[in-house]
């Protein structure tokens, strides 16, 4: 039986404006797999976001529960949600978020600091994963010195080297042209393979839908479950062919 | 983290030398201050030691009594007093004082002075220079040295003739003459135009008496006297001896007022100091941690506890305040050099004579300056710190 990562129990978000209290999140529930690769399609303002920072356990629910390996995160401190967040997910965003300070090795080894790991196994990670998404001859460079796409890359190692349980993307592929986030989702999708992470991609791309395992979509705070076509390992199959 | 911080401060290099600057001259001023201070407080105490000597020793009740004459030591007493002083190792050497009161004049006028008695020769617990003529030399009887204001009213020159005029002991009126030796001057206009040196055996003529007012004692080091004082004082009591001793921080109250004048200065100009630093640096960082507020986010987001975010947000104030304050304290070094070889003397109220203007360079006076910035320029960065790690970190993503 595949093991539950995360689940979303009758999921809500309101927010209180001045005029009126409008539902970001409306009775969400789902249920993340060890090793799936999900996609929630949405328009703009229809609650992706939101979704993704309450499942990371960056806001907290008006009502409903998650539960990220097997604890609710509704009840737990501040410093205990930035722990599970440091160990069991991995973040990705639109606009890649990179340290400018950092070079391309520190800022993979970024989380493995806080997380206090000795040097030696830092480094050994890094290099893995660098290789792993094609930048090891990249890694003394600045983020400045990057394109886009291998920011992305050096994002998708950040989120991967603590070998997290989950990945959460918010739109990868966002500030990417088209062929570049093609070749971002190709490789989140290897990575899935070969780590066994599951992933939660959110986007307005519906482009990106042929790769996804489980398909969503979110519309005025509702998630619906959509058909997937294609079977996953078949693309990855026509990916590592080509 | 440490990286970060340190990198974050070469990020923005304009900003950063704004911030180092600000620091390298708070630090600077303070190092001047104190370093002027302490060469000041130490000239001071110099001259307070060769003024009073280490100790000194009179009867009891002697420094509250308003007539001294009737607490005189006796020639007995004397002795007793010497033996004790030469048993003990940490004396250097010592002298009789014997002060007197009354009317200097020549046929055309006359001054009310005061007299210092002293041993000729033996200038122990006086502190003073030679303007004019010659010192007294052991073995001189009717001699007198003059201040120089005494001088100056008299009209007289080296070698004239003057009277003395004083009451003795008894209360009846006695007098004498004495050849000038010389002029004097203690550094202090108002002492010079009081003060006149005479041979202690006239003074004892002159007050018809055989006894002393006070012995003064110089120590090997200073740093003794208190030791010492507790030792003698215990051994003239064993002794049978009424005795009060008395150091020169004791009696050298001019000494602890200008100190604490400067106390009072340094530290209003340490506040001024950290005030203008802690507002300026403050404005400097928090526009600095506005600009990162998304990199706080993602730092958060990653999983960075707010402890950890604090402690990399406060270590850039600490770099910040370390690196200001190692280069401050190196201006500060450079401009005290400069100022102490370019030998610029003033002349300080009451004094008659110019005193060099000098910066102490010992390296006790760096640590307060240092830490005083240091500390202000961390807290300026607290308080943007505490700000950025409240906020929530959904609000800083949605900027993203």
């Amino acid at each position: 039986m595949t093991m539950t990562v995360i689940e979303a129990r009758s999921l809500t978000k309101t927010y209180l404006t001045q005029a009126e209290q409008v539902v970001a999140l409306k009775d969400v529930n789902l249920a993340v797999k060890a090793g799936d690769f999900i996609i929630i399609n949405g328009p703009s303002g229809s609650g992706k976001t939101t979704f993704l920072n309450l499942i990371s356990g960056l806001d907290l629910p008006s009502a409903g529960e998650v539960f990220l390996d097997g604890q609710a995160l509704h009840t737990l401190s501040d410093n205990h949600r930035a722990e599970l967040r440091l160990r069991r997910i991995g973040l990705i965003f639109q606009s890649f978020e990179l340290i400018p300070v950092l070079t391309v090795f520190e800022n993979v080894e970024y989380p493995l600091v806080l997380q206090r790991l000795p040097r030696s196994e830092r480094r050994t990670r890094v290099n893995r994963i660098l290789a792993k998404v094609g930048l090891e001859k990249m890694a003394h460079r600045f983020p400045a010195q990057l394109s886009g796409g291998q920011k992305q890359r050096v994002a998708i190692a950040r989120a991967l080297v603590t070998r997290p349980q989950v990945v959460l993307a918010d739109e990868p592929t966002g500030s990417l042209d088209s062929s570049t986030g093609e070749q971002i989702l190709r490789l989140m999708l290897e990575l899935n393979n070969t780590y066994k992470v599951s992933f939660l991609i959110v986007t307005h791309d519906q482009a990106m839908n042929k790769y996804a395992h489980r398909l969503l979509e979110i519309r005025d705070g509702v998630l619906t479950e959509k058909e997937c076509g294609t079977d996953v390992q078949d693309r990855l199959s026509q990916y590592s062919a080509q | 983290m440490f990286k970060i911080a340190c990198r974050n401060i070469l990020r923005n290099k304009r900003r950063s030398l704004m911030c180092l600057l600000i620091s390298m001259v708070g630090v600077a001023v303070l190092y001047l201050e104190i370093g002027y201070n302490t060469a000041t407080n130490d000239g001071l105490k110099l001259m307070s030691v060769e003024q009073y000597g280490d100790l000194q020793i009179a009867r009891k009740g002697h420094w509250d009594a308003e007539k001294t004459e009737q607490l005189l030591l006796s020639k007995n007493e004397m002795e007793s007093i010497e033996k004790i002083l030469r048993d003990e190792e940490a004396i250097s050497g010592f002298t009789t004082q014997l002060n007197c009161s009354g009317i200097l004049g020549t046929e055309d006028g006359s001054v009310i002075v005061s007299g210092w008695g002293i041993e000729p020769g033996n200038n122990l617990g006086l502190s003073y220079s030679i303007t004019s003529g010659l010192n007294l030399f052991p073995g001189d009887q009717n001699l007198v040295l003059l201040g120089e204001g005494v001088e100056k009213k008299l009209h007289v020159q080296t070698e004239d003739w003057v009277s003395m005029m004083v009451t003795t002991l008894d209360g009846a009126y006695n007098s004498g003459s004495l050849q000038v030796s010389g002029t004097f001057t203690t550094g202090i206009s108002e002492l010079d135009g009081f003060y006149v040196i005479l041979p202690l055996t006239y003074v004892q003529t002159l007050l018809n008496t055989d006894g002393v007012e006070k012995f003064v004692v110089r120590l090997k080091d200073t740093a003794l006297a208190p030791e010492v004082k507790t030792r003698l004082l215990a051994r003239f009591t064993a002794a049978g001896l009424e005795l009060e001793i008395k150091s020169w921080s004791d009696l050298a109250v001019m000494y602890h007022q200008v100190k604490g004048m400067f106390e009072t200065i340094f530290y209003f100009l340490s506040l001024i100091v950290f005030v203008l630093v802690f507002f300026s640096i403050l404005e400097i960082m928090s526009m600095a941690f506005f600009e990162r507020m998304n990199e706080i986010g993602t730092i958060r987001s990653i999983g960075a506890k707010r402890r950890q975010v604090f402690f990399l947000l406060i270590q850039e104030g600490l770099v910040q305040g370390i690196t200001g304050g190692i280069l401050g304290l190196c201006l500060g070094w450079g401009m005290g050099a400069l100022i102490n070889s370019l030998q610029i003397s003033y002349v300080p109220p009451s004094f008659s004579d110019p005193v060099p203007l000098v910066i102490n360079q010992s390296v006790g006076n760096v640590l307060l300056p240092f830490c005083i910035v240091l500390c202000s320029t961390i807290l300026s960065a607290f308080f943007p710190a505490i700000k950025g790690v409240k906020l929530n970190i959904v609000e800083i993503m949605r900027h993203i």
